[in-house]
Parts: structure tokens; sequence; C-alpha cells
């Protein structure tokens, strides 16, 4: 079984890279069972210096530490963002 | 040594300016600019006098890293009795004014008593000089300030510190601008000067700044380079700004909306950094024009706008038609989504009338708001409007309460009262989103537990930047471990703000980063731990000052609203802000009774018995 997820990326530049539409949005098929943790992983996100990412799931926020421990379902939409630090 | 240990005293009372040696022993407790210029106000004035008498007094403090080639080496601050909120006052800004007071030979300004006439200073290097500015530039904007004072003077290098309208007429939350559209914004610094009588500050700096070991220092402002300039959080500053921001805040649920009765916008698209970078069709420009660098910065995120000249608000304006400062995200949030404005055009004229006339548009939009929500519920009506619909949303209100809360006029003078007098004033004061009288940034505390505490606990009222637990916010809606998140932050972010250093470059450092620049220009171990002892000195001492002041452990709350009233929508869903849950934990870090006060081991471990 192959699930769909809508992956939302904001707060990026450009704002729209590879793999998703000029609003930041792709659609990725993963492998039931595959955690959140799978999905950022196999995003294949710029990873510079002290990056890291946050990720809302269906709205709920998911921390870093718990990205491995939370499935994913068929329909899921994340929303990705960088650890940004406010100003 | 990065120190001149030199500092200018101005009494505008007797007309003298008098040059002072730096109190070395102090440098060496609080390091520079916050931490030094709050130890000279706490000792020098009685934190219980009326912020815009003239027993107050403004200080304009420097860092040891100011007017260095240290990235971002160039912040200066602002410290006062701040008249929005009755508390100690501390604003950063950028520019180019710090590092050049700094190239001028002078570590700090302390400006007491008032002036018998409209005056402004003129620093020099070392020469300093109370010039008459009636009939010069008082009652000029901020803008036309600066290029006379270069005009007169000939020198289009001079850097001007100055306030508009706003501040001659005691906006509660007028500010300090410097370099045309950067600002000491935060607490309204900007009266404290207008009550001085003081309208501009000029400086024009030649001497250069010495550090204590100039090849280390070089080599290592070098090699953190090598960190800052390549990381990704530099490319976003630099890309997008701080208004990448938006729609973080919209996705995670904690864009403070209309008032804060929402926490997401539904317009938000067009308001936000792809708005910002769109092209319009009316002119085929897009409102975003480029970046503008602070002194001596490899970031340089100011973003500079144009307004699309078929706009309402500057059609036949020309001057509002070139190029001007544009929206950061504050800013924005401000004038948008808290407004419910969704016209990414009307809210860069309104910013760009704060910078004009000298006000803090955090304050400046949140008031709005809370004016907006007064008129829904008729507490506020026509009449007071002057005729016009102040319904949330309307980009036409917003840009006239921009006018005339710039220029002080009509009702201008109600919405310059800030969001907290205003709403008393009109019957309502739940309505205020402030703590203890300053407003909201752009942030709201029911989705972040973190900055719920640093707001309830800032020592100048709600503010975004004395505390940093946005990483932890993001990811955790719950309060466990709030406190020492928001407790190690507010000291690490002290410490920064009184290097001379900005603070957006901990998207990049580590608190090593900054010990090892200072440790190479000042003499004597500046580790990192030193740094965060200093840091936890500072805030212990601006709480001193308002506990001092007569603010309490009641001060450390939250308007009704985000306590009472569940989050409606994203991550934050149906929470409200918890502050009874982390603030016990807190004090207690902090080394503080259950009422609020550092106890005497705290002073005493600090150094402040
Ligand atoms: S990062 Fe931005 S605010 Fe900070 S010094 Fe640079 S340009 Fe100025």
């Amino acid at each position: 079984m192959l699930m769909k997820i809508t992956v939302k990326l904001i707060a990026m530049d450009p704002f729209s890279p590879p793999g998703f539409d000029a609003n930041g949005i792709g659609v990725f098929t993963l492998a039931d069972g595959s955690s959140l943790e799978d999905l950022i992983s196999a995003l294949k996100l710029p990873d510079g210096v002290g990056e890291a990412y946050m990720t809302l799931l269906n709205e709920d926020a998911v921390p870093i530490s718990g990205r491995a421990g939370v499935a994913l379902s068929d329909g899921d939409e994340v929303t990705v963002f960088p650890a940004i630090k406010g100003g | 040594m990065a120190w001149h240990g030199k500092l200018l005293r101005v009494n505008l009372t007797r007309g003298t300016c008098t040059p002072e040696p730096l109190n070395m022993d102090w440098v060496k407790l609080y390091l520079g600019q916050r931490g030094l210029g709050s130890k000279y106000l706490y000792e020098e004035i009685d934190p219980k006098i009326d912020p815009l008498a003239p027993d107050n007094k403004l200080i304009f403090a420097t860092g040891p890293l100011t007017g260095t080639c240290a990235s971002t080496g160039g912040r200066y601050s602002v410290i006062t009795k701040g008249p929005l909120t009755g508390t100690i006052a501390c604003s950063n800004s950028g520019g180019q004014f710090g590092g050049e007071l700094k190239q001028a030979g002078w570590d700090m300004l302390i400006i007491e008593g008032k002036a018998a006439k409209p005056v402004y200073l003129m620093i020099v290097d070392g020469a300093a000089e109370i010039i008459d500015a009636e009939g010069f530039i008082w009652g000029e904007t901020v803008w036309d300030t600066e290029d006379a004072i270069k005009k007169r003077h000939q020198d289009p290098l001079i850097r001007v510190a100055s306030i508009g309208a706003a501040g001659e007429a005691l906006a509660r939350y007028a500010c300090i601008m410097n370099d045309r559209d950067r600002a000491a914004g935060r607490s309204g610094v900007g009266a404290v000067m207008g009550s001085k009588l003081l309208k501009a500050i000029a400086v024009r700096g030649t001497t250069g700044v010495a550090v204590d070991d100039p090849k280390r220092f070089l080599d290592v402002t070098r090699e953190k380079r090598r960190v800052l300039d390549p990381s990704p959080a530099r490319a976003r500053y630099s890309g997008l700004g701080t208004m990448a921001m938006m729609d973080v805040t919209q996705a995670h649920g904690s864009l403070p909306t209309l008032n804060c009765r929402e926490v997401q916008f539904e317009h938000v698209l067009d308001v936000n950094v792809k708005k910002q970078h769109a092209v319009r069709r009316t002119d085929g420009e897009a409102p975003y024009q480029g970046n503008k660098a602070c002194f001596a910065c490899s970031i340089g995120c100011g973003r500079m706008a144009k307004i699309d000249p078929n706009h309402f608000s500057i059609k036949g304006k020309a001057r509002y038609q070139g190029v001007t400062g544009g929206l950061e995200y504050e800013s924005a949030y401000a004038v948008g989504p808290m407004c419910g404005v969704h016209d990414v055009e009307a809210a860069t004229y309104a910013s760009a009338l704060c910078n004009e006339h000298g006000l803090d548009p955090i304050s400046f939009g949140a008031t709005v708001a809370a004016a907006m929500e007064l008129f829904e519920i008729g507490a506020l009506t026509s009449e007071q409007t002057e005729g016009r619909d102040f319904s949330f949303g309307n980009a036409e209100a917003l840009c006239w309460a921009a006018e005339v809360t710039g220029t002080a006029q009509g009702f201008g003078k109600d919405l310059g009262l800030g969001a907290m007098r205003l709403c008393e004033k009109y019957g309502h004061p739940d309505l205020a989103m402030v703590v203890k009288g300053q407003e909201f940034p752009g942030y709201d505390p029911r989705a972040m537990q973190g900055m719920a505490l640093g707001y309830a606990t800032s020592n100048r009222g709600a503010c975004h930047l004395k505390a940093a637990p946005f990483v932890d916010d993001f990811q955790r809606v719950t309060t466990d471990g709030k406190a020492k998140i928001v407790k190690d932050s507010q000291d690490y972010v002290a410490a920064i703000d009184s290097s001379g250093l900005c603070t957006f470059t901990k998207a990049a450092w580590q608190a090593p980063d900054y010990a090892d620049q200072i440790d190479a220009a000042c003499e004597g171990d500046w580790t990192v731990e030193r740094l965060l002892e200093i840091g936890e000195r500072i805030y212990n001492l601006e709480r001193l000052f308002n506990n001092a002041a007569g603010f309490t452990a009641k001060d450390d709350t939250l308007p009704k609203r985000v306590l009472t009233e569940p989050a409606k929508g994203g991550a934050g869903k149906g929470r409200v802000a918890e502050l009874d849950k982390m603030l016990p934990e807190y004090y207690e870090l902090r080394g503080w009774t259950p009422d609020g006060e550092p106890t005497t081991q705290t002073l005493q471990r600090l150094g402040l018995a």
C-alpha cells in the first residue's frame, strides 16, 4: 500500500524548491507505515549549519524529537518550515 | 579597549555638554549598551518619577563591538524610563547612527534635564554643541529633519537620530528614528526625547575604534563571518527578510488577528512575503525593491519597498512614490492581520508613515486594532473617527489613522495614547492587547506558551525580543519546560543586547561565537559563563528598577482575552495562555520570591545587593 501525503513548504527561499508547485505545495507518495521522520528525510531539504525543520501535521505541532514515532496516514497534510528564530 | 572609556553628559537645562570617564568597574559587570545603560539609569534616577518629567534621563549606549568590523556591529540602545509602560525601557536600533557615535569617540550619551526651547545636539568627534531647532527642524518630519541637518552642516555623512511630530506631541509610543527608517522603536523613548525638547542628535565620527588585539580580532571576526555568511538563516533573512515569519505564524495559529479575536488571518495571502515580492499588474513592479544593511552587517535583512503609485494612499503624493523602508514582519502583522487589513500597499504606506513621523508601528497597529474593536462594539463612534467607518479591515481608515497619529491631530491624539490608555478612556480596558501597557508584537501567546511567559515577564512589557522561545514554541504547545527556556534565553539575549551586535545573528551564531569576538576586542576573560552571568545580572537589575517603580508579580500577566478565550484554530486550538502553570517555576528558577522580587541571596550572588 502507498500513501499520498501533501507537503506544504513555507518560509523558504526560493518559495518553491524543485518538486513543489508555485505555492510551495508538493504531493509525495510513501510506503504504508512511514513516519513523519521518513517523510522529512525523503524531502532532502537543504541542511545547512544548525538548520532544522519544524513540522505541523494537519495543524498539530510535532517536535523534531517525536517525528520518528509519528506514523503518517493517507491524505495527511504536513507543513514544513525552517527553524526560524524570530525577530 | 573596544570602549573609549568616555561618555558625554548633556544637560539641556543648563545647556552644557561635559565629557566624563566611563565607569570601567561597571563595564566589567554590565558589558555595554543595554546592560551599562541600565546600570547608569538605575543609579541616576528615582524609578518612581514621571517618565516625561525633566528628571528622567535618556541614555544612548553603544556596546564594545559597536563601530567595529564584527558583522552587525553597529547597534546602540536607548535606555530610559518608558512613558508607555512606566517600566525601564530599552530600545535597540541598527542603521548607521550607533557605529558613527562610537567612531566619534563616545561610548555613551546621557541626556538630562529639559531645554528651554527646542534644540538639537551636534557632535563632531570630540566636540559637541547644543543648537537651536526652532524655525529650523522643530515640527518637521524625521526625513526632512535628517535632510535639513545634513544640508546645513554640509556633510552627507552626518548620521541623525531624531523624533517626528509624534515624539514632539509626546505620543506614548513615539520612537527615535535614525537613518530614515531604523528605529529605537518600542516603549515610547521618542516621547521622552520630545519631553526634553530635543529634536535630534546629529553625529559625525572619524576617530575609529581601537580593539585589544587587532590581529586576533580580525581573525576571529572573519572566522565568525565564515559561519554566519553561508548559513541558511542568513540567506533567509536576506532573501525573504523577517516577513517570512507570517506564513509560519499563520500555519501555526499564532498570528494575532482582529485584535486577537482570531489566531489566523483568512486573507493572509494578500499581505504575506509572497505578496510583498509579487509583481503588480498596475505598474509592473513589486512592493519589494531590495535590501538595506545596517553598519557592518553581512546579513542585510532590511526591506526597501515601493508603494503602487496608483494606490489611493499615495496618489498624487510624489513624496511617497519613491523607494522607502518596507514592511518587516512585526510592522506588517500589526497594520495587517491585527487590524484585519489585507491591502499590502496600505500596510506599506502606514508603516512608512510610522517611519516618517517616528511612531512604533507595532504599538500603532495594535492600538488601531483596539480602536477598531471599540468601534465595532459601539464604544467609539464616527463622532470620534471624524465620520469614518473604523471597522476591522478598512484600509482607508488605517491610512488615515497613520496620518493623524503621526501628525498628532484630532483622533490621532487618542490613538497616540496607546491601546491601554485608549481602551481605558473608552471604558473597555480588557480590549487592550498589552502587557504592562505595551502592545503585543506578532505572536499570539495561546499557541506559544513560552512567548506567553516571555511577554508577561519582559521588563519592558510585551516584547518578542527579550526572550527567544521560538524554536521550542513552534514544536510544543504545552507549558512544561518553558520556564527554563524563557529564563535562559532572557539572560542570553540581555548579553547579546549589551555587545553591540544584532540579535538576528543568533540564528547562526552560538554563545561562544559572541564570547570569542568580545574577548578578542576587550581586555579580560570574556567567557560564555561570564556573559550569561552578566545577562542574568542585567535582567535582575531591570527587575529591581521595575519593582522600585511599583511593579509587582500582579503585573506579570496577560490580557484577559488570551487567558480565558481559547484559540479558535491552529496548533494551539482550544488552548489559552497558561501563565499560572509557568510563573511559579519561573520565579523559582530566577531566585525570586513568589511575589516576583529577587531574594537577597540572588542579589548577593549577582553582586546586586
Ligand atoms: S540583521 Fe538586519 S537588523 Fe540586524 S544589523 Fe543586519 S540589517 Fe540590521
